[in-house]
């Protein structure tokens, strides 16, 4: 048994970081949905508060799935349990994911398929939207004459765009094509693949805007209880 | 009327409630979870001075509605659309026969609308035509996510809710308000998910019937989009996008930027959601806005005056059949 000696609230809100909202494309920890962090030893408890009491509970699981699993490989971490406060199926999800029961389970008779599909289906979101931001800055005539890999600017942007690409096994080399689809094929109409990722970046931002600005009412509100 | 620079304003609030969200009402913790999320919204994209305290926001007095709505909210006619919750609140959350009390007093000023739950099955077919012959009902509102019982949700491709759909049709209750939310059966897939409007609305393409896809499936704007862009009677209900103006001004310009190039003035329509936003600012924010020069021109998309007018009232005023006064045609 190694002892959970030196596991700091630190280490665990770092591991957080890299976790994910599959919808929002962006860190649990950024957006503030971490309620709170306790470690005692090994032991470590997440609470996680989402924007509303609605918040579809498939999206709620598998970031209350993926918090625990960043949190259990901190070096030292042994238990993790997750708690989701103020959400209408907090406490199915909270012993579900605790538990390490699956989705299903949690959920008998609710559900037809794993989340593994939603899951995939967001990461294509996610990738053209990287893309778009990624292009963002260029002077449009440069992007419709098409570019490659390498021709984009150094910047977060790009390496956001690379990393999603990476994730999704495409070619990452500086000579690939830059507007590609999820599958790595090159647009053919360039003006039409860039009208769609700039519709479909503009749909994911409604969920950031509204999500930060309910969140952060929420979270006053909170504050004013105690 | 509103009035702008001389112009005369017609405007059609195509999304309004009447609803009883008040504790002795609430069935269990989620009908208190579910006016708590609306207030939520209600702060979070309301000028201050428009905040209501939350007990009035549970639930509000006929008159105050009436002078949000009419004397110093600028709309000519609002659009009572029920939302049932049963399975939240004792009496519903805003039932037609709650609508219908105003409707009464304010029979100029008011169209009712119904709703059907394929759930409710051959009785509720029953029911419905009764309802649409008692009100002269032309259009209904569909929440597909509600609860009901064990289940979580429905959609509009379940061959009960055809049979509604054929009803509709057959009825002349031609205007089909579809509302998306979390939470809808099965819970793998995507909660928001519109792809059923794009199947019935090819179905019921030539039997007449319009779905008006409530706040443009935001969060599934792009889904939205590109529905609109093949089926020709999907209309945009703006409410929850409009209230953006306040508290993300760059925000909503991109959202109307889009919604301008791929659905076009002639299907939007201007909501309120009353109460969840009072329509005189929106009114007066929205007919004082201009699209920036950068997004204009990036889009190439603008909007103009004549689009206003459409979207604020004579849009819906063609799909409901009002009589618009002569002088605000144009």
């Amino acid at each position: 048994m190694s002892g959970g000696e030196g596991v700091s609230e630190q280490e665990v809100r770092e591991a957080l970081r890299g976790v994910l909202d599959p919808e929002l494309d962006e860190s649990l920890l950024e957006l503030g949905f971490v309620a709170g962090v306790e470690v005692e030893g090994g032991d470590v408890r997440v609470a996680l508060r989402l924007p509303t009491f609605w918040c579809a509970p498939n999206f709620s699981w598998l970031m209350a799935e993926d918090a625990r699993q960043a949190v259990l490989a901190v070096p030292g971490v042994e238990r993790v349990s997750v708690a989701l406060l103020d959400h209408h199926a907090g406490a199915e999800i909270s012993a579900g994911v605790s538990a390490l029961r699956s989705f299903e389970q949690a959920f008998p008779g609710e559900v037809t398929d794993s989340l593994e599909g939603l899951r995939r289906l967001f990461r294509r979101k996610a990738f053209f939207r990287r893309q778009e931001r990624a292009l963002a800055g260029l002077p449009r005539e440069r992007v419709r004459r098409g570019l490659t890999l390498g021709e984009l600017p150094d910047a977060p942007e790009t390496r956001a765009y690379l990393a999603v690409r990476a994730e999704l096994g495409l070619d990452c080399s500086p000579a690939a094509p830059a507007l590609t689809d999820p599958h790595g094929q090159e647009a053919d109409d360039v003006e039409a693949h860039l009208r769609r990722i700039h519709l479909m970046r503009v749909s994911m931002d409604a969920n950031t805007v509204l999500c930060r600005g309910l969140l952060e009412i929420r979270t006053a509100e909170e504050a004013a209880r105690r | 009327m509103y009035r702008h620079n001389g112009e005369a304003i017609f405007v059609v609030d195509e999304h309004v409630h009447f609803w009883d969200a008040s504790p002795e009402n609430q069935r269990n913790r989620y009908g208190d979870g579910w006016i708590r999320c609306f207030y939520d919204y209600h702060k979070a994209l309301s000028p201050a001075e428009y905040v209501w305290p939350l007990e009035l926001y549970q639930k509000y007095p006929e008159e105050r509605m009436v002078r949000d709505l009419f004397d110093e909210g600028y709309v000519d006619v609002a659009i009572f659309q029920p939302t049932y919750l049963l399975d939240f609140y004792k009496q519903g959350f805003n039932t037609l026969e709650q609508d219908a009390v105003l409707k009464a007093k304010h029979p100029d000023r008011f169209v009712l609308n119904g709703r059907w739950d394929p759930r409710e099955g051959e009785e509720g077919l029953r029911r419905f035509e009764e309802e649409v012959r008692r009100h002269g009902i032309k259009g209904v509102k569909l929440y597909t996510a509600e609860w009901r019982g064990d289940s979580r949700g429905w959609k509009l491709t379940d061959p009960m809710a055809r049979r509604y759909l054929d009803k509709c049709a057959e009825l002349g209750v031609t205007n089909i308000h579809v509302h998306k939310g979390p939470t809808i059966w099965p819970l793998d897939k995507d909660a928001f998910d519109v792809s059923d409007v794009d199947a019935v609305a090819t179905d019921y393409l030539d039997a007449g019937l319009r779905f008006i896809v409530e706040h443009c499936a935001l969060p599934r704007l792009e889904d939205f989009c590109w529905i609109a862009v093949q089926e020709p009677n999907v209309y945009a209900g703006l409410a929850v996008v409009m209230p953006f103006m306040h508290a993300r001004p760059r925000y909503f310009a991109e959202v109307l930027a889009e919604l301008l190039w791929w659905v076009g003035p002639d299907r939007m329509l201007f909501a309120s959601d009353y109460a969840l936003w009072s329509p005189k600012w929106l009114i007066e924010r929205f007919m004082a806005y201009e699209l920036p020069e950068d997004i204009k021109q990036q889009r190439g998309v603008d909007l103009t005056l004549e689009m206003k007018k459409k979207i604020l009232g004579l849009n819906a005023a063609k799909l409901y059949g009002i009589p618009v006064p002569e002088l605000a045609t144009a």
